[in-house]
């Protein structure tokens, strides 16, 4: 039983991600390999805040989104006046650039060795510690993620980031300014990662650089690749298939470090193949353009 | 106090040799990103494609070599023509999987296809050597280093830049003087009347792709010799050798030399005069500020 909420929490978490980066990459059409660094800073702002300062969970936790957000609009504004395959390629450059100094800057990061003994979320009292309560928790959160990240899409803001997906020069035409609206929706994409990794630091205690590198990126990017962009259920069916295929690895009896191996070589070729086979992914709506 | 005045001297000569061999250290630094941005600039100017998978021919190519020389033992010679063959096989392959078949569709899916190469390279390089870091010397002994012009240098620095500065002096050669050149400068101009003029583009891509590959493995076999070579070796070796093509100017074939010259010394001058651990951060703040101020480049069209 422990074992299936493990692997729920871990689907939960990602699907946070995998739905907040649809947000860029799904309506607004601009790719991004840089969601697990705004990952790892909510991560570091919760694991920092709660064991160096002694701030409560609840400050850290949301500190940690806000954090994230200002990081995405903060990279988002020099670079997402780029044509997409530019903007790409600079997030690839931020993200290698982020992990490495998380390992380099070890006066506030403690490097490679990472932050250990986070405690365990706890809110007026009631501690989150067991896997049990703390997917209720996770759920409620993910209700919240999920449930306004729709409410967006249905708004005339999520319409304006379509309609940019589409054809930006269109939106400007109708006086619209499409980086502003390419700004706030990678600052937007970016709180929603910031807070899915308050959630897992806090969760396992332990954080360290090698979470939160160009790896975990092309990851939660497969994940909504292989579910779909712009749809919802799709990115949420994408992330739960790829947090299962190692737990199938595992009953098949690969060893750890090989199966981890295994993996990212699945999920380059599972890159290739999506594109060879079904660019739109699994429930996607929409054609790359 | 004679003494003493010497002693306040001191620093500025040895602050004076330090630049020497910084400058010397950004040159040879440079010369590889200036091979890898040529590959970044040729295949984007062919095929319109940030080619994300380049950096995986780099470390692919110095893994080849490890294969070759250190574990199958050959020598150095037929190792380092047996690696750089591989890179342009790569190259071809790469063409092959993740950019022929998508060259009609939208731009970003061989993005995407190459993003996915490049993870599966990476895995593949981790499965058979390891995530270790590896030398390329085959004895383990002090390279012998030479003085020149101030700076200290080890035989493979030396071999760095004449080699890359020959490969690039080939390539214009190449580019300028041959048919093959002048196919390969019409399909960068304009794909579709190339091919009216009976010029097989695809064929020309694939050689420019087989092209880039070799100039990459070139590179990464000398760098790993020098240094070491790791699976991830070609994340920011791939990143700095694209920012080396922006900032010349992409498409441009003498920018992406000068370029990858001014990135090392930058990275470099960087790295000794503002701070040592922030060197890789240095060439992320040069693409911004290109892509913000000047995104066509220093010798780029607009």
């Amino acid at each position: 039983m422990g074992y299936l909420f493990n692997i729920l929490i871990l689907g939960g978490l990602f699907s946070i991600l995998s739905v907040s980066l649809n947000i860029a990459c799904g309506y607004t059409g601009i790719l991004s390999l840089a969601h697990a660094s705004f990952y790892g800073v909510g991560a570091y702002t919760v694991g920092l805040l709660t064991t160096k300062m002694g701030v409560p969970f609840w400050t850290a936790f949301l500190l940690g989104g806000v954090f994230a957000g200002i990081c995405g609009l903060l990279i988002g504004i020099p670079t997402l006046r780029l044509k997409g395959d530019y903007f790409l390629i600079a997030t690839l450059g931020f993200g290698e650039i982020f992990s490495k100094s998380l390992i380099n800057w070890d006066t506030l990061t403690e490097g490679a060795r990472g932050i250990t003994n986070i405690p365990p979320i706890q809110i007026l009292g009631i501690r989150f510690d067991t896997d049990f309560s703390f997917f209720f928790f996770l759920l409620l959160i993910w209700i919240i993620c999920v449930g306004s990240i729709y409410l967006i899409e249905k708004s005339p803001f999520g319409q304006i980031l379509f309609s940019i997906a589409e054809d930006e020069d269109g939106v400007a035409a109708l006086g619209r300014n499409p980086t502003y609206f390419k700004v706030l929706a990678m600052g937007l994409s970016a709180f929603w990662a910031g807070i899915a990794g308050g959630l897992y630091a806090s969760y396992v205690g332990y954080i360290n650089p090698n979470l939160f590198t160009i790896n975990e990126s092309i990851l939660i990017f497969t994940m909504v690749l292989l579910g779909g962009l712009r749809s919802i259920h799709g990115v949420i069916l994408g992330a739960f298939v790829l947090v299962a295929l190692p737990e199938l690895m595992r009953f098949i009896g690969l060893p750890g470090p090989f199966a981890a191996v295994i993996r990212q070589m699945i999920y380059g070729m599972l890159l290739i193949l999506i594109m060879y086979f079904r660019p739109r992914g699994l429930l996607g709506r929409v054609k790359l353009r | 106090m004679a003494d003493r005045s010497i002693f306040c001297l001191l620093p500025l000569f040895i602050m004076r040799a330090m630049l020497t061999q910084i400058i010397f250290n950004g040159l040879i630094a440079g010369s590889a990103y200036s091979l890898i941005a040529l590959g970044y600039t040729m295949i984007y100017g062919v095929g319109r494609l940030i080619n994300f998978a380049h950096g995986e021919l780099y470390m692919g190519a110095a893994y080849c070599f490890f294969l070759f020389y250190i574990q199958l033992d050959w020598n150095i010679y037929s190792s380092f023509f047996g690696a750089i063959l591989i890179g342009a096989l790569l190259g071809i392959a790469l063409e092959r999987i993740a950019y022929r078949p998508f060259k009609e569709s939208s731009r970003l899916i061989p993005l995407i296809t190459t993003i996915g190469a490049s993870t599966f390279l990476k895995a593949v390089a981790i499965l058979f050597f390891g995530v270790q870091a590896k030398t390329l010397l085959k004895y383990a002994y002090f390279q012998p280093s030479f003085d020149f012009l101030g700076a200290t240098l080890t035989p493979v620095q030396g071999y760095t830049l004449i080699s890359s500065l020959g490969l690039m002096a080939l390539l214009a050669l190449v580019l300028k003087r041959t048919r093959f050149g002048k196919a390969i400068r019409a399909t960068a101009e304009d794909r579709i009347s190339a091919s009216h003029l009976g010029i097989d583009t695809d064929e020309v891509t694939s050689i420019t792709f087989a092209i880039g590959g070799l100039l990459a493995a070139v590179a990464g076999i000398l760098v790993g010799y020098d240094q070491n070579i790791t699976p991830t070796m070609g994340i920011l070796a791939g990143f700095k050798g694209f920012t080396a093509a922006v900032l010349g100017g992409i498409g441009n074939i003498p920018g992406a030399v000068i370029g990858g010259f001014c990135i090392g010394l930058a990275e470099n001058l960087g790295a000794a005069y503002l701070s040592s651990a922030n060197k890789d951060s240095i060439s992320f703040a040069i693409l911004l500020l290109i892509l913000l101020f000047k995104p066509s480049g220093i010798l780029g069209k607009k």
